[in-house]
């Protein structure tokens, strides 16, 4: 790693999440590989992505964790508002007969469906403890449905996560009941990883309606669309926010984004040049100013307007003169300049 | 999601994301669950137990002492946050976000002394080699939650989201609640700080794989 690189403020996330798609362009590979080699917080994230998929995937001694955690939950009742927070009370155990039991099922197979009998086969169970209620403290659905929901929202800020509570025994050391993921070989040419793809999907925005909806998820529906390469949707999603949401935060960015996928998908420069300028002409010192300039020069080179192009490549230098863009800046102004 | 789908069937549909255009199959039950009904939530939280523990681990490392009670603070949070749900993204990632929250918190609630002490244990401990050897793939994920822990909350919070689940900027500042432009600032950042600390420290750079 070079540490005597000059540093761009910038980070390019939107590269970032362009090659964890797969869907860089080979210019973009070429400006993401650069600013990796000088960057190593971004290529850290690169490096690691196969890694934290692995991570990220349930072991044995997750699925019995997670099941031991499920039945602490419920024999708890600590879903019930009348008992004081999990929190003020140390964690009470609960017997682990059936987890031990389907453990060693899990164990006699091998497989992952035993695996999964392991949380599910204290399914029953779960539900014989948890419906054993002492006299005059029942806890069923209406008790839990006027349960003070204190905390997290998929809107709203979440509020800090609840204060630690007592210290618990330590996680019993289980051998692994089905082997690990296997590690992924740290990726250093962005591609496409069914991991990906498929984590591509699980963050899928697939239920958004054209109506009622705000600004924020219209933005994010134009980009699950796109990023799932249905351009002509995107377009759509991005021609509403502009007339419903016109000048706030997500419709100003998507003026960029989507001048990005006019260039670059649809093969349209001069939408894509109006679509920059437009962001430009609002936004001249945006967050996404830079990207603007780019898009703009390149647009311009897509048109074969040579004489502007040039002036688009050197206002970008001028304004951003440590941009990861400069030196294809620089490169464009000399090709343009030779006889 | 029908009540009668086999319990292999409905752990491989919590586990596995939905097929492209496949709805998320976690969602009847995220509905059933919110509206009160007992036998769903207990279902609900079975099936998503397992990624949520592993997303747990994967930041306070498997044999952390508080890890037990981590995952069971982040299953109760994610059954108080049901009727919070609004399906604008799957419930999986939706729990797998307040789980890293929840470990995120549970790492910044940790005794400050007893980090200190065992970071100066691992300080003075004799080097074998002056070059560290790269580091398996828990340690570096380890060390990257280490390093999240030097970060200020908010860009902990979004650099995690983004590295770890992948997230895109405006879902991010859609579920935390924060303009985009404040979402990119912290990662960037975030990102800035990363970058320095691994500059200036070769031995964490060699660890991390990232000496070239």
């Amino acid at each position: 790693m070079k540490r005597d690189a000059v540093w761009s403020e910038l980070h390019p996330e939107e590269l970032l999440a362009k090659a964890s798609r797969g869907a860089l362009a080979p210019r973009e590979d070429a400006d993401l590989r650069a600013h990796l080699a000088r960057c190593p917080a971004c290529a850290l994230q690169v490096d690691l992505r196969g890694e934290i998929d692995g991570a990220l995937a349930p072991t044995a001694l997750d699925y019995e964790i997670g099941a031991r955690a499920v039945e602490r939950l419920f024999a708890s009742r600590e879903l019930d508002p009348a008992r004081a927070p999990a929190r003020e009370r140390g964690p009470r155990r609960i017997p682990r007969l059936v987890t031990r039991v389907a453990l060693g099922l899990a164990l006699l197979l091998g497989t992952s469906v035993a695996a999964s009998a392991l949380v599910l086969g204290t399914r029953g169970r779960l539900w014989d403890v948890a419906d054993r209620r002492e006299p005059g403290d029942p806890v069923g659905p209406a008790r839990r449905a006027s349960h003070a929901r204190p905390e997290y929202s998929e809107a709203k800020p979440l509020a800090d996560a609840p204060a630690t509570p007592a210290p618990a025994k330590p996680a019993p050391a289980v051998a692994p009941l089905a082997p690990a993921p296997p590690a992924v070989a740290p990726v250093a040419v962005p591609q496409v990883t069914r991991r990906v793809v498929a984590r591509r999907e699980l963050f899928a925005i697939d239920d958004v309606s054209d109506h009622d909806k705000g600004a924020a998820a219209l933005f994010g529906a134009a980009e699950s669309a796109r990023g799932q390469g249905d351009f002509a949707e995107a377009r759509r999603l991005y021609a509403q926010l502009a007339s419903r949401f016109h000048g706030t935060r997500e419709e100003l960015s998507a003026r960029v984004l989507g001048g990005q996928m006019m260039l670059d998908d649809l093969d349209e420069p001069a939408a894509a040049l109006r679509s920059f300028e437009r962001y430009l002409r609002d936004e001249a010192n945006g967050t996404l100013a830079e990207e603007a300039l780019l898009g703009r020069a390149q647009a311009l080179r897509r048109l074969g307007r040579a004489n502007t192009e040039a002036a688009a490549w050197s206002d970008l230098l001028a304004r951003y003169p440590r941009s990861v863009h400069a030196e294809l800046a620089r490169e464009r102004l000399a090709a343009l300049a030779a006889p | 999601m029908s009540s009668k789908m086999p319990p292999e069937a409905m752990f491989s549909a919590a586990v596995a994301p939905p097929a492209n255009d496949a709805p998320d199959p976690l969602r009847s039950l995220a509905r059933a669950a919110a509206a009160g009904q007992r036998e769903a939530t207990v279902r609900l939280m079975s099936l998503v137990a397992p990624p949520v523990t592993a997303a747990i681990r994967a930041l306070l490392g498997p044999k952390h002492p508080e890890l037990e009670d981590a995952v069971q603070e982040a299953l109760l949070a994610i059954t108080s946050a049901l009727d919070r749900f609004r399906g604008e993204s799957s419930f999986l990632h939706y729990a797998r976000r307040i789980a890293v929250r929840t470990a995120l918190a549970q790492r910044r609630s940790q005794d400050q002394g007893a980090r200190r002490i065992a970071e100066a244990l691992a300080a003075a401990a004799p080097a074998t080699t002056n070059v560290a050897p790269p580091l398996e793939r828990e340690q570096r994920v380890a060390l990257l939650a280490r390093l999240l822990d030097e970060l200020p909350e908010g860009q902990a919070e979004c650099l995690a989201y983004r590295v770890l689940l992948e997230a895109p900027l405006p879902q991010i500042a859609r579920e935390i609640g924060v303009p985009i432009n404040t979402v990119r600032s912290r990662v960037r950042l975030a990102r800035n700080h990363l970058r320095d600390r691994i500059l200036g420290d070769p031995a964490l750079a060699e660890s991390l794989g990232l000496d070239e």
